[in-house]
């Protein structure tokens, strides 16, 4: 419960430090750049290797549901 | 002699700091200041040598050029340090130190007690020099310094114009100061006198070029030997180095006809990515270019402190006009980059963008597994509505002949996976959501997925939280030709829920970071139904099989009894990472970490790191690693053991088993890498691009059977077209 609540109040102290950033719509053009994506970003087999022959799943996006496979 | 040094010296001072008074413009704080440090300089003891006294002296000139003091303050410090050097046997240091007293201030004099024949005579030759064709009064004999005289004619006025540069300078007519010392240097080029222009262009915030010319009077005093003007010139070099401040420019992608001015001097679009010294105060920046077929500028003023290091982003934007809606205007003012700016604009503007895109895919181990995979995916979105909708579709085909089969004494198979989505979102402001659904057939395993994701734009876009959730099912058959009507109920059915929660924060403009946490909740039996698992004696075999023991080694020690693997029926699963992306130059740093821990005891770190460099418009290529570690599940065992129940005959099996490795503790390391090749314009129409990627991975298992290492290859051709 305590390492709950130090991660919720470190996530909360990022956004509040965040907060203080101001980045303006025209600083922002290398945001924009697609390699900058917080989405994931491989393609093909790399994220199902990964799913079979890891014992962890999920994180960031989640894990999806099952691997479909035997 | 110390004591004769130290009693010359403080009766030269006092006689100095009596007589040598001159009018000041500059705070006649700073002048007593600058007097008492003499002062005090001068009545300290120097036991052997005077050079302590001499540097603490230069010291303090280099104090006085800094804070500004008057000239005859200056003139002052000259004239102390031209004593000492006298003092110390340097005649042509002392004599240096009087010329530059008498040209801070020509009323300046030696002091009247505790002055030597020497210095007198010093001092005597430098005032009054030899009479010379040509020479005047403010001239310079040249023969100490080895500057030339001033040519016949053009002396008087040249003394004329460096008094009036120092009126000027006592009186705070700086800019009149810079005048007269630019005049008198196009008569002869004197380096005190470059210096003093440097000191005045330098008060007057003229920093650029009181560099230029503080560097100029360095170099002139190096070429004719002159200690004292190099020792003022590095000082004020330096100093000016320190104060000076920059600027660069990020030039907008995809603007040919980019033009930039800085003050209204053109600035050559080859060198926008260079820094500029620059003088402190109001600058402005203006840039011209055309995007989207409408001519667009930037303009935009910069207040410049001291030591600054500007970076100026130019972003292009079409000035309001009849042909600009105010929708238009508000869209682009909320506009988070260039390409977002040229996507509020009418001409050219897509009202649906198509992107489709395949590729194929293989895998092969060492174990004997081998795979390809031919995929294909679509996706229609609409950038003014709001909405985008897509799908995907991709085929397994799989041929195995693993040491998990031969042991089983099971043959080599092929099958086919085939999995498939539909997905599609809705996010007309700043609040959104998205729903996805997905399935994956095998012979012997089907599951569906089906699951949604509400996103939100915070703190203008700086804050983005995503919070989700998803439902799955599988049903797990035996294989192989079990078709999904041969299932078996008993076993095999799992419900997947998972909460998906994450944040992404804009840390600054190139800089992203995502912080997000899965909570996987896994009801079922997901043993696999075709999964044997050897079972040893507990005292005589199961303690001594060692890792990676062989098919054959295992066979001939293992029980007679082989059950199927079982596996806890319930799973929780928690995870969360971090992805940070770093935009430098040319390039993106994107570096992953996951952390990850379970009901079942299996605990793993991971990370991930690609380096992306845009090579050229059309040529991105990238390093790819990644390592991950993870201990075993606490019911994963090398060698189970069975025992048999003396009371009853029964074989007691373990509760839990398994013989999957990727339940035991393992090392994964994978390095690789892709090319991405953009294949037409970027700013075209239709963008087309092949995109290569391979990566070989190394597992390590250090508690398994059969097999302690893995090598795999694995690598993906792609090929992408949006329009």
């Amino acid at each position: 419960m305590n390492k709950a609540l130090l991660l919720v109040l470190a996530v909360a102290s990022l956004g509040f430090a965040t907060g203080c950033v101001k980045v303006a719509p025209y600083e922002r053009g290398m945001l924009a750049h697609p390699t900058m994506t917080p989405e994931e970003i491989s393609i093909g087999l790399d994220g199902h290797v990964r799913a079979v022959s890891e014992g962890a799943a999920g994180g960031l996006g989640g894990g999806g549901g099952g691997c479909g496979c035997n | 002699m110390l004591l004769r040094l130290r009693a010359v010296l403080v009766s030269a001072l006092v006689c100095l700091t009596v007589v040598l008074v001159a009018p000041t413009s500059l705070a006649a704080g700073e002048d007593a200041a600058a007097r008492d440090a003499v002062k005090q300089i001068l009545a300290e003891d120097y036991p052997g040598s005077l050079g302590p006294a001499k540097k603490k002296l230069q010291d303090q000139q280099a104090i006085c050029v800094r804070k500004g003091c008057t000239a005859p303050v200056k003139a002052e410090i000259f004239v102390a340090l031209g004593m000492v050097a006298s003092q110390l046997g340097q005649a042509d240091e002392a004599k240096n130190n009087f010329r530059s007293a008498l040209q801070s201030d020509p009323n300046a004099h030696l002091p009247g007690d505790g002055v030597t024949p020497n210095i007198k005579a010093q001092w005597d030759e430098v005032k009054n020099p030899p009479a010379r064709a040509g020479d005047t009064a403010g001239g310079d004999t040249g023969g100490d310094t080895g500057e030339e005289p001033p040519a016949a004619g053009g002396a008087p006025a040249l003394v004329n114009l460096i008094k009036e540069a120092l009126k000027a300078d006592q009186d705070g007519r700086l800019e009149d100061c810079i005048d007269k010392d630019k005049q008198a240097l196009k008569i002869q080029e004197l380096p005190r006198t470059r210096l003093h222009l440097a000191s005045c262009e330098s008060r007057n915030n003229k920093l650029v070029d009181a560099l230029k010319d503080a560097q100029k009077a360095l170099e002139v005093g190096i070429q004719q030997k002159d200690q004292g003007v190099m020792r003022v010139a590095r000082t004020r070099v330096k100093e000016l180095l320190d104060r000076i401040p920059h600027v660069t420019f990020v030039p907008p992608p995809t603007v040919p006809d980019l033009r930039v001015t800085f003050d209204d001097r053109p600035v050559p679009i080859e060198a926008l990515t260079k820094k500029f010294s620059v003088d402190p105060g109001k600058h402005k920046v203006v840039a011209e270019g055309t995007v989207n077929g409408f001519p667009s500028t930037y303009e935009e003023e910069y207040d410049i402190k001291e030591k600054d290091f500007v970076t100026v982003r130019i972003t292009l934007k079409p000035p309001a006009n009849d042909f600009i809606t105010p929708g238009q205007i508000k869209c682009m003012l909320a506009a988070k980059s260039q390409e977002e700016v040229q996507q509020c604009l009418p001409q050219n503007r897509k009202s649906l963008v198509i992107r489709i895109a395949g590729d194929l895919s293989g895998y092969s181990d060492t174990n004997a597994v081998g795979v390809y995979t031919p995929a294909f995916n679509a996706s229609l979105v609409s950038p003014t509505a709001g909405w985008n909708i897509g799908g995907n579709i991709l085929v397994d085909a799989v041929t195995a002949a693993s040491p998990d089969l031969v042991s089983s004494a099971s043959p080599p198979f092929r099958e086919y996976r085939y999995a498939g989505g539909l997905t599609g979102g809705y996010k007309p402001g700043l609040y959104g959501a998205q729903v996805s659904g997905s399935f994956s057939s095998s012979p012997d395993y089907y599951s569906y997925t089906g699951g949604g994701r509400f996103t939100a734009d915070l703190n203008d876009k700086l804050i983005t939280p995503t919070l989700g959730y998803s439902y799955s099912q599988d049903r797990i058959g035996r294989g192989p030709n079990n078709y999904l009507h041969d299932f078996n109920h008993l076993k095999g059915l799992l419900h997947t829920h998972e909460i998906e929660a994450g944040i992404t924060f804009v840390m600054s403009p190139t800089a992203v970071l995502l912080i997000g946490g899965t909570l996987t909740v896994e009801r079922g039996d997901q043993s696999q139904p075709y999964r044997y698992v050897p079972m040893f004696d507990p005292d005589l075999v199961a303690p001594f099989v060692p890792t990676g023991a062989t098919v054959d080694l295992v066979n001939r020690t293992r029980l007679p009894v082989r059950p199927l693997e079982q596996l806890p029926t319930e799973r929780d699963r928690w995870a969360i990472g971090g992805r940070f992306n770093k935009r430098v130059s040319n390039a993106t740093f994107r570096l992953e970490q996951r952390f990850y821990i379970d009901t079942w005891g299996l605990k793993a770190s991971s990370t991930d790191s690609r380096y992306m460099v845009d090579l050229s418009r059309h040529l991105r290529v990238w390093p790819h690693l990644r390592l991950h570690a993870q201990t075993g599940t606490n019911f994963f065992q090398l060698a189970y053991s069975a025992i048999l129940d003396p009371s009853t005959g029964d074989i007691i099996l373990p509760t839990y088993r398994t013989g999957d490795r990727e339940l035991s503790p393992l090392i994964t390391a994978t390095a690789g890498g892709g090319i991405r090749l953009g294949l037409g314009e970027p700013e075209g129409n239709a963008k087309y691009g092949i995109t290569f990627t391979g990566d070989v991975m190394y597992t390590r298992y250090l508690k398994a059977l059969y097999v302690t290492t893995r090598t795999a290859v694995y690598g993906t051709i792609g090929f992408d077209v949006e329009f």
